[in-house]
């Protein structure tokens, strides 16, 4: 599959736009939104954030956390951008899933983990905001950073 | 969604406008700062602490913002005090409000629910 594809089935009717719109009850049963293989720079992190919201927004959860999810993935990602790939250009993947109980986001690079400085700059307030807005789980090791964030449905 | 979003090498743009006022300046922030348009805060921060006693940075039309924005409001924050000027944000919504409450960064530059509210506060009240 060429770089970058995602995968995981139909987009929901909400985010083709033709069905009866984001306040449908599907929600718990939103598909799984999967992107691999996502170039790790700052442009193309846009989009992704773009998609991971409309699919948020699907899912039923609400607007607060979904305001929460895309900021906290979106940070997690931007983290893989611009500190994991110090060395030359990388990739993420994202996989966000749902079910009655709540979503899980992972965001996972094959950089290499860089610990946060102590004065907290916007390394340090990347991880703050990713550990205050999810039950997160960062988890560094030789072949990669893996970040799992969880939040639950009410 | 048309296309895949991959291809989508999307702009963030923001935009900044630069307002003088009587003992300061505001810059109106509109869009969303991420890591692609966090460099022009920056530098349009930069810029405005060095000149002026009062630097009001309104985020009102700001719907995103990520810890890159928050790097650079915090430096030019620095940077004012640093100068013997004042540095202070108007941030009314959730999605900027939240974001430097959760950092901490409300609680060392001052936030005003709107303009003339940050406008009006004397210096000597916030310093």
């Amino acid at each position: 599959m060429a770089a970058g594809d995602r995968r995981g089935g139909r987009q929901s009717e909400a985010a083709r736009g033709d069905g009866p719109g984001p306040m449908a009850s599907a929600a718990d049963t939103a598909d799984p939104l999967e992107c691999q293989n996502i170039p790790a720079d700052a442009a193309r992190l846009v989009g992704v954030r773009r998609t991971l919201q409309d699919w948020a927004s699907a899912a039923g959860l609400p607007p607060s956390t979904v305001a929460d999810l895309v900021l906290a993935s979106y940070e997690a990602m931007a983290n893989s951008a611009e500190h994991g790939y110090r060395n030359g250009p990388g990739t993420i993947d994202l996989l966000a899933t749902c079910d009655e109980d709540g979503v899980v986001v992972t965001v996972r690079d094959r950089g290499e983990w860089r610990s946060p400085p102590a004065d907290p700059g916007h390394r340090g307030r990347g991880l703050i905001l990713i550990r205050s807005m999810s039950r997160a789980e960062v988890e560094p090791g030789p072949d990669g950073t893996t970040v799992r964030m969880r939040w639950s449905r009410s | 969604m048309g296309r895949p979003y991959y291809h989508t090498v999307t702009a963030s743009p923001i935009g900044i406008d630069v307002s003088v006022i009587d003992g300061g300046v505001i810059l109106s922030v509109a869009g969303e700062v991420d890591l692609l348009t966090a460099d022009r805060l920056r530098a349009a921060l930069e810029a405005e602490v060095d000149r002026h006693a009062l630097v009001v940075v309104d985020l009102t039309a700001v719907g995103f913002l990520s810890s890159s924005g928050l790097a650079a409001l915090a430096l030019a924050h620095r940077a004012a005090a640093a100068a013997g000027h004042v540095l202070r944000l108007v941030a009314g919504n959730r999605v900027t409000l939240r974001p430097l409450q959760i950092t901490g960064l409300a609680e060392e530059i001052a936030v005003y629910p709107t303009v003339p509210e940050a406008v009006a506060d004397s210096p000597a009240e916030r310093s």
